[in-house]
This record gives C-alpha cells, structure tokens and sequence, in this order.
C-alpha cells in the first residue's frame, strides 16, 4: 500500500528508501550552482522533514510527463484545501513518533523483546489508521486530482473497520503466555529447526500436560533444577522458537510504518510547496503551473522566467527573462559582465527542477519539454587543486556528467573552459556542445569564448540556436534583461580588468 | 570401483607428461618479474592445499600445452564452468561434513553429518557428469574424464550407495512433530495441526507491504549448553522415530570414506584451472581481450592488445583500464630494446612480455588478442634491484657477476629480460659494458627484452628493434602507457586531452546517446 501522491504507479520509484526517490550522481553539486538552498529554505519555513522532501523530489531523477501531471493536480488541491496537506502530514507524524517511543524502550534485541516492542508499535498505529480514514472521508468529496482520490478510495477500501478489528484481535495473539507450542522439523545436522509457533489452544493446554503419552506417543525431557546452563540453552531454544514470529511482527510493523513513512514524505513535499507559493506570492512575484511535454519535443519558451532564490532575497520584483527556444536545442548567452547572465541561467535551471518536480515555476508562463535530468558545469573560482591543472579539472567534470548524462537531458554551462586559452577552450567546447547537441541534449552556454559563439552563430541554419546577449552599464543603468542578438567580439571582461587596474 | 585408467583432465595418456607437479620450486626469474605477486594473487582467494606449485612449473612441450589449452577452451562455456565450480565447491562441502562429523561425539548427529557427506558427494558426482554430458565438451581431458565418469557412476556398489543416502534424507526430513516448552520441560509429541501464527501475522499486515523490508537477524549463535539441549531434543526423537535412525547409523558404518583418487587429482586441475579463470574475470569483464597463445616449436614473438595482468586487476577495480600493446618481432629481429622517459612503462612493459611467455608455458589463457610465441628452454631476468644497501662498486661487481652467468645460460630458444643494466656506473662505461651483452644476447640468437636509458643501444644491430615508451605530459602519476616502435605520433595537445577523459565529439556523442 502507497500513498501514491508522487507517483500514480506505485510500482514506480518504490525502489529507493524513502518513498522512490533516485538522486542522481552530481545532484549536489547542481544544487549548490542554482542556489536551490535559498528554495528549499522557503519550503522548509524551519522544518527539517520539508527540507529533506523538498530536497529529495527536486533533486531525484525526473519523472514521466504523465507523473508531472499526476503531482500538479495533486498540488492544485492541496492549494485548495490547504489544510488537507497538513493534516496528512501530522498525523504520519504522530505514527512515526509513537514508533520511536516504542523502539527507545528497548534495550536488548531478543525474539521477545522484539515481538512485544511490534505489538506495542502496531496497536499504537491502530487508532492512527482509524483517523486517517476519518480524514479521507471527510476530504474525499472535496478533491478533485487523480492522486487524492485514488488514495482516499484506497484508506477507505482497505482500512475499514472489519480490518482493524481483525487487527486488534491478531495482536491479542501474540502476546503469548509462557507456553509455547512450536511445530519443528529436522534440520542439517538433525538439530530441530524451522520453528512455527502455533495459536495456543488455552483450554487444551492443561489436558495436554496431565496426558503424557495416554493416546499419542510423546517423550519430555525435564532440565535439572540448579542446572544453569540447561536453563539457559532452555531460553534459547526459546528464542530461537520466537525468532520467526519476531521476525514477521517486526516486518509487519516496519510495513506499517513504511506506510507512514511514505505518507509523511509525500505530504511533505505538498505542505513545502505550499510555503514556498505564499513566501512567492506575498512578495508580489508571480507563478504558473508550466506546461510539460514529452521528452525530445524540443519545447521551451517563457514569459517573465526570474530567478526565485534572487526574489526570496529581495524586496523589489527581480530581473524577469522572455525565452523562445522552441525547436531549438542551443541557447549561447554572451555579453557583459554583470550583465543579468548568471542570474538567467540559474533561473532556467530551476524552472526545469520545479517544473520536473510538478511544482509551479517562477514565470508568469512556462513551456518545456520533459528532461532526463538538469545537469551543470559551472566555472569553479575557488578550484585549488595541485595535482592537475584546472583545464583537467574542468575536462573530469565534464566527463563524469557525461557518464549520467542522457539525449534528453539539459546542461548549463558557465563560463565552461575558459581556463586555458581561447582557441584550445572554444576548440573543446565547440566538440562538446555539438556531441551534446548532436546526442539530443539540450544546452544553455554562457560564455566569453568568442571563437566558440561564433562557430555556433556561424552553424545556426544546420544546428538551430537561441542567441542571448547581456548589455553592458550604459548612463549608470543597467537592464540586466538579455536579449535576442548575435555574438559580439569584443569582450565586456576588458572594462572590468581595465577598471581593477587602472582606477 | 572404476576400471579403466585416467591420469588426469591434463596428462597427456602412456605417461607423456603434462599433470600439475605437487611440488616445484619458484623459478628465479619470479621475483623480478613480479609473478611471485602475481600467483599469490590468484591464488589468495582459494582455500585448499596450496596450487603455487603447479603456477611454478612451465611445460615445454606444445603438445602438453595444447592439451590444457583444450580443456581451457571448454571452460569457456559458462554452463561447464558453473558445473565445474559446483564441483569443486560441493567437494570442499563433503571434505567439511566428514570434518564436522569426526568432531561431534553424540551418534546421531555424527552420523547425520557423515550421511551428510556421503549424499553430498553422490549429488556432487550425479550433478557434474549430467553437467558433461550436456555441455559436450570438445577437449580430450574432459572427454576422459567424462568416460571415466560414466564408468563408476554404472558400477552397483555406487548406485545402491547413492540410492540410499538419498532415501535416507528424505525421510528424516520428512519427520514432522510438536515441542511443547513449559517451564523447564520439553515434551516432543506428533503434529497438532493447530494455527501457523507466523503466517497469520504476515497474512494480516502483508496489503501494507510495497517492497522489501529488513526485518531481523537475530544473534541466536547457539553455545556449547545448546548442543546438549539440542541432542536432549534429539534423544526425544530417536524415541519417537527408531527405525529410521538405526538404518542411518547402519549405512554410515558401511561407508566409512567415499572419495576415489581420480577425483582428488582431477579436483586439484580444477582447482588449478578455476584459480586462474576467476582472477582474469574482472579484467576481462571490464573487456580486456585474453587468448589462447599459438606455440609452435620455431622461435617467434607476435603480441596484439597484451597488457600487465597484474595492474589490471588493480585499475579496474577502479574503473579504469591499463594501455595494451602490440609488438612483433620480424624474421630477422631478436631483441626489443625499449628507450623513452622515467615512468613511462618501460619496465611494465619488459615484464609483461616475460610473464607472457611464462603464462603461456602454463598453458592458460593469457592477456592479449592474439599471441603467438614458442616455449622457452628458458626464462632469463636482470632487473636494476635499487634497494641494495651495498657499496657501489660491491653493486656492480655483483651485477657484472649476474649477468656474465645469465649470458652462459642463454641459448637460441631462451628468452632474456634485461632491465636498466650497469645504472650504478659511469655512462659511458655502462654504454660500452650494455652494447656487450646485448652482442651476446644476440649472438646467442636469444629472443629479448632490453629497457634502457642509452639511446645507442637502440641502433646497435639490425637484429634490434627500437621501441618508445610514451608518456602523459598531462598526468605524470598515470602508470602504463603505450610502448610503439619509433615516436609516438603527438596529437594535437586539446584533442589529445579530450580523448584522455573520453570527450571526443564522437566518444562524447557515443556515451550520452548509450543512456537512451
């Protein structure tokens, strides 16, 4: 059983811990180039679960279309009924709590310890079960997405009431007595194994005792009284009788708790969407549900895409971008220093995180094709390393993306290879935009290669590009908007170095 | 039992030769061409009586090399090479059985464990001439083996003995009753048919279940108290069930030991055999080319794609992969004298090819695409041992001393492996004292490997062929690298770089295009 309101097939992503979430190698450091702290931080409002859920779906292995059109009906119910979210979330809250409470009362992990340690975590979740069904019951008609229908009707079908009775009374079982009455077989080396304790029969135990032997065969063997090591070979033979009851109350709950574990994560991710559009909106800041077509339809266009991690920081509305990449699979942004190209990238980059992730996106309108993933390679200023140079270090990076890297996946370059010269730099990265490009990937290259811009520029009837150029301060203003132009040669780096050296 | 007479999947039939030694000294050259290290990698991972021996001893017959080749060749089928595993996996299980067996003193449970033994190795025999038969193996050892096999699995004694070790676990197998614990007794009594809890909790929380879970693994490791509980238990049992038992400890007296010589030798070729395949699969894995060499009688050396199995196994541990090279020697060629930078893989270089000519002595499949070579009469090394403390004049005189015997040794079907000579001398004195042994060699009409720094020795005779070791400009730390007759041709420092990280626009394409 899943809560199912990340993934409409349940099958899908129940492989990874949590609740099926793959993060891919270099997710890491993608987070760190898209300033994506400063998202999940709004998410989290201080709460370290959201943090964590918030981190996780954005940063895993971006689903099928179709899931992102699962998660965004669930999200637009959860924008409705706000507090829906967060009942769901509390109440697997209070299940995992009173798991925890459970587990801290045991000190020594024997069969029995751990059958009694499951019966109190599973009758704990039994009224927590009852709850959650009140809480379908009462929201079931007031949703409208797939995801939470599906989910109440399963609450509902599988959790009533004849269910955990029946639980109830199981649980009763177990808490055998100080009898047991196991069924074994010979094992290996003819030791007795394969354990199975059966239902005590209360009223027929007491026969069983007083008629040795009356009509079936039986033999006893009676420990020694004073005879130490006999009683403690007695209890384990015990637990060892126990360790497959044990073993499957322990699984049991675990299954249980797997299920609110699930459930927790997945609220959790809706609860943080929910902070991150009122800290968006109550800046003034706009935000869409973007549309998500099938991988490699080469779909990508925008209307007032800004950064989200630069809006949360500030006051006024930041820089906003008009995109229209559509049918094209190369967009080369060149221009000044400061000039807003940063700021654009990391915008992209997080539009195609959120948008993957079926949240809303920072734009007023957002279309794009699926991704396989959003990958990045960004200059690294405080790269130190002694053993290679950073040209090495720059190609290593490359080439472990490629090792993750698909035909529909995105990367955003910044100022990629401009660590040796600019021949040896545009040669390379000319080789690796169109491999890329040429493979089916999407890339976004800010650069100060020229050579390498104007190659591309030169080749745009063959290979279609976006080209994006960043204006340098004129009057003392400047735009930081990009917008639609050729490569240029001079480079805007000269004013600033002129600046740095001759004040 | 069996008649008819085997020597062995390797012996070669009317006592020609060609079976594992049980004994057999290190060769000299071991140590310099780090096969010292090399076979106590292979056979680290194996238990059992120590196979460095048959590691030691090369065959100079080609017909005796063929021979193991063959079976090598058929333990290319993966199906043979499981079966053969099982094999020697299920003897070693027997061997631990019988061992179990002396050490326990209650008679029941020493008599499981030796019908334990006996079943085990009636199965282990049933299972691997099925496994023959099926996989129709083309070399003339398994076929032996196989006709052997046959032949005592046929004879009555084997069959009745199997028939009843069979039966005899089946049914106390089958034995099914009920332990009731109550405080300090236990009473053993018949199935009571009364409700499996264990299933019924799992039935009831199993619509929760949507993968796999930890669960439990209790620390139950039973102590000497338990053993006597555990018979105690048993005692109970033999009471309840007597007959069965009594049958059991009658066939285990009959059957005090099981194992027929000819499997004991053939076991140890398998063994010998599955050491070496086992420690080349990783590399081959990683898609490292391995062959079966061509040796003919006629002096001649001709390698494609070989590489230092040793290092190979360490790098793709890791990932990544050592160079391979090719080199051949011409007609009238005899020694390959290798010249290029410091860590430029000359010496590894100057090793594989030793080790090359060792392995396929041994009869194993050996790193390369393709090898052709002839068994040497043999294998001669000086290698520079730089950690000598002694004075340097001692040092030379010592290795003039070494090499003055090497060459009285080397003849016209040896191989001689030179490495960095006379270095503690002056150049010029090492480069006059380098160009006469490498005139010896020659004379000798010896095939060689010479590393050395002194260019001249490259150009001496035309019977020397002059390599260069490369080196990464990029990376000095990297270990091997391509060895090629002349100067290796220099790419274009970007393009060269690209390549090094698999970023050429094609090996780039190639890699983003196979995560379709």
């Amino acid at each position: 059983m899943r809560p199912g309101l990340l993934f409409a097939d349940p099958r899908e992503g129940s492989g990874a811990a949590a609740a099926g979430t793959e993060r891919p190698a270099g997710a890491e450091r993608v987070a760190e180039d898209l300033g994506l702290s400063v998202v999940i931080e709004a998410m989290a409002d201080g709460d370290a679960v959201l943090a964590e859920a918030a981190r996780t779906v954005l940063l895993s292995v971006p689903p099928h279309p179709a899931q992102v059109a699962h998660r965004q009906g669930v999200l637009a119910d959860c924008l409705r009924e706000p507090q829906l979210g967060r009942e769901l979330y509390e109440l697997a809250g209070r299940a995992l709590d009173a798991e925890s409470r459970a587990a801290r009362a045991v000190f020594f992990d024997t069969p029995e310890t751990l059958l009694n340690r499951s019966i109190v975590t599973l009758t704990s979740f039994v009224p927590l079960l009852r709850e959650l069904r009140a809480v379908a019951e009462r929201y079931r008609q007031r949703v409208t997405s797939a995801g939470l229908r599906q989910f109440f009707a399963t609450v509902e079908g599988r959790l009533d009431e004849a269910y955990l009775n029946s639980v109830t009374e199981l649980l009763g079982h177990l808490k055998l007595g100080g009898n047991l009455v196991v069924s074994a077989r010979l094992g290996t080396g003819n030791q007795s194994a394969a354990f199975v304790i059966q239902r005590p029969q209360r009223q027929a135990r007491g026969l069983f005792r007083r008629s040795p032997g009356a009509k079936q065969p039986s033999a006893t063997y009676k420990v020694a009284y004073g005879d130490e090591a006999g009683h403690r070979a007695l209890s384990s033979l015990r637990d060892q009788a126990l360790a497959g009851l044990a073993d499957a109350a322990v699984r049991s709950a675990q299954h249980v708790s797997s299920f609110f574990s699930a459930l927790r994560f997945e609220s959790a991710f809706y609860v943080g969407c929910l902070h991150l559009h009122r800290a968006l909106t109550d800046r003034g800041a706009p935000v869409v549900l973007p549309v998500v077509h099938d991988p490699g339809s080469r779909h990508f266009t925008a209307r007032g895409l800004y950064d989200p991690g630069l809006q949360l920081r500030l006051d006024q509305p930041a820089v906003a971008n008009d995109v229209d990449a559509g049918g094209t699979s190369l967009i080369m942004v060149t221009g000044a220093n400061r000039g807003g190209k940063s700021t654009f990238l990391r915008s992209v980059g997080l539009a195609e995180l959120m948008a993957a992730a079926g949240m809303f996106v920072a734009a007023t309108a957002f279309t794009t094709s699926a991704r396989s993933g959003v990958h990045t390679h960004f200059t690294q200023d405080e790269d130190a390393t002694l053993t290679s140079g950073k040209l090495d270090e720059e190609l290593r990076r490359m080439s472990r993306l490629a090792d993750v890297m698909g035909p529909h996946s995105l990367l955003l370059c910044n100022e990629s290879f401009q660590s040796t010269n600019e021949r040896e730099g545009s040669d390379i990265a000319r080789h690796i935009v169109d491999a890329l490009t040429a493979a089916g990937a999407t890339v976004v290259f800010v650069t100060h290669l020229h050579e390498l811009a104007q190659h591309c520029y030169d080749e745009r009837d063959r290979y279609p590009a976006l080209f994006l150029r960043a204006e340098p301060e004129a009057g003392g203003h400047r735009s930081y908007r990009l917008h639609e132009a050729p490569p240029e040669a001079t480079s805007h780096g000269a004013d600033l170095w002129h600046r740095a050296h001759h004040p | 039992m069996a008649a008819h007479h085997f020597g062995g999947l390797f012996a070669r039939p009317g006592g020609l030769g060609g079976e594992l030694p049980e004994q057999a000294p290190q060769p000299g050259y071991f140590a310099d061409l780090q096969l010292d290290l090399l076979v106590d990698a292979v056979v680290a991972e194996h238990e059992g009586p120590d196979l460095r021996p048959a590691f030691h001893a090369r065959l100079d017959d080609p017909a005796a090399i063929e021979r193991r080749q063959a079976v090598f060749t058929d333990l290319a089928d993966d199906r043979l090479r499981s079966a053969v595993r099982a094999f020697r996996d299920g003897l070693g299980r027997c061997a631990g059985q019988f061992r179990a067996a002396s050490r326990i003193r209650h008679e029941q449970r020493s008599q499981r464990w030796r019908l334990n033994a006996v079943a085990t190795y009636v199965e282990v025999i049933d299972a691997v001439t099925v496994a023959l038969e099926d996989a129709a193996p083309a070399s003339a050892g398994m076929r032996e083996w196989l006709a052997w096999l046959r032949e005592y699995r046929a004879d009555p004694d084997f069959a009745a003995m199997a028939a009843e070790a069979r039966t005899l676990i089946a049914e106390l197998g089958d034995l099914r009753y009920t332990l009731s614990i109550s405080g300090d007794e236990i009473t053993a009594g018949p199935p009571a048919g009364q409700d499996d809890l264990n299933a019924a909790t799992v039935a009831t929380f199993e619509r929760f279940a949507s993968g796999e879970v930890a669960g439990h693994d209790f620390d139950l490791r039973p102590g000497a108290e338990m053993d006597h509980l555990h018979q105690a238990v048993l005692d109970l049992l033999v009471r309840l069930f007597p007959e069965v038992f009594e049958r059991a400890a009658r066939f285990v007296g009959r059957h005090p030991t099981v194992r027929h010589p000819v499997i004991d030798g053939v076991e140890r070729e398998l063994r010998f055999a599955l050491a070496w395949l086992d420690f080349i699969a990783p590399v081959r894995a990683a898609g490292l080319p391995f062959c079966f060499p061509e040796v003919g009688p006629g002096r001649r050396l001709e390698v494609v794609e070989t590489f230092d199995v040793l290092l190979a196994r360490t790098l793709v541990a890791t990932g990544e992969r050592p160079v391979t090279n090719d080199v051949a020697l011409g007609r009238d060629e005899l020694v390959l004298v290798v010249t290029g930078p410091n860590q430029g893989g000359k010496t590894t270089f100057a090793r594989t090819i030793g080790q090359l000519y060792h392995l396929a002595a041994l009869g194993l499949p050996v790193p390369g695409g393709f090898v052709a070579l002839h068994p040497p009469d043999a294998i001669l090394t000086h290698f520079e041992r730089g950690d000598r403390p002694d004075e340097l004049s001692s040092r030379l005189e010592d290795e003039v001393t070494r090499v003055a015997e090497l060459l009285t040794e080397a003849g016209d079907r040896s191989l001689v492996i030179l490495n960095e000579m006379f270095s503690s001398t002056t150049f010029v004195d090492a480069r006059t004292m380098s160009s006469d042994v490498l005139r010896a060699v020659l004379d000798a009409g010896s095939a060689g490997v010479c590393v050395t720094f002194i260019d001249e020795l490259s150009r001496l005779d035309p019977r020397v062929v002059s390599l260069v070791a490369g080196i990464d400009e990029q990376d000095a730390t990297r270990r091997t690298f391509r060895v090629a007759r002349g100067r290796a041709d220099g790419e274009a420092h970007a393009r060269a770089l690209a390549a090094k990280y698999g970023l050429t626009q094609e090996q780039l394409r190639a890699r983003i295009e196979a995560h379709a």
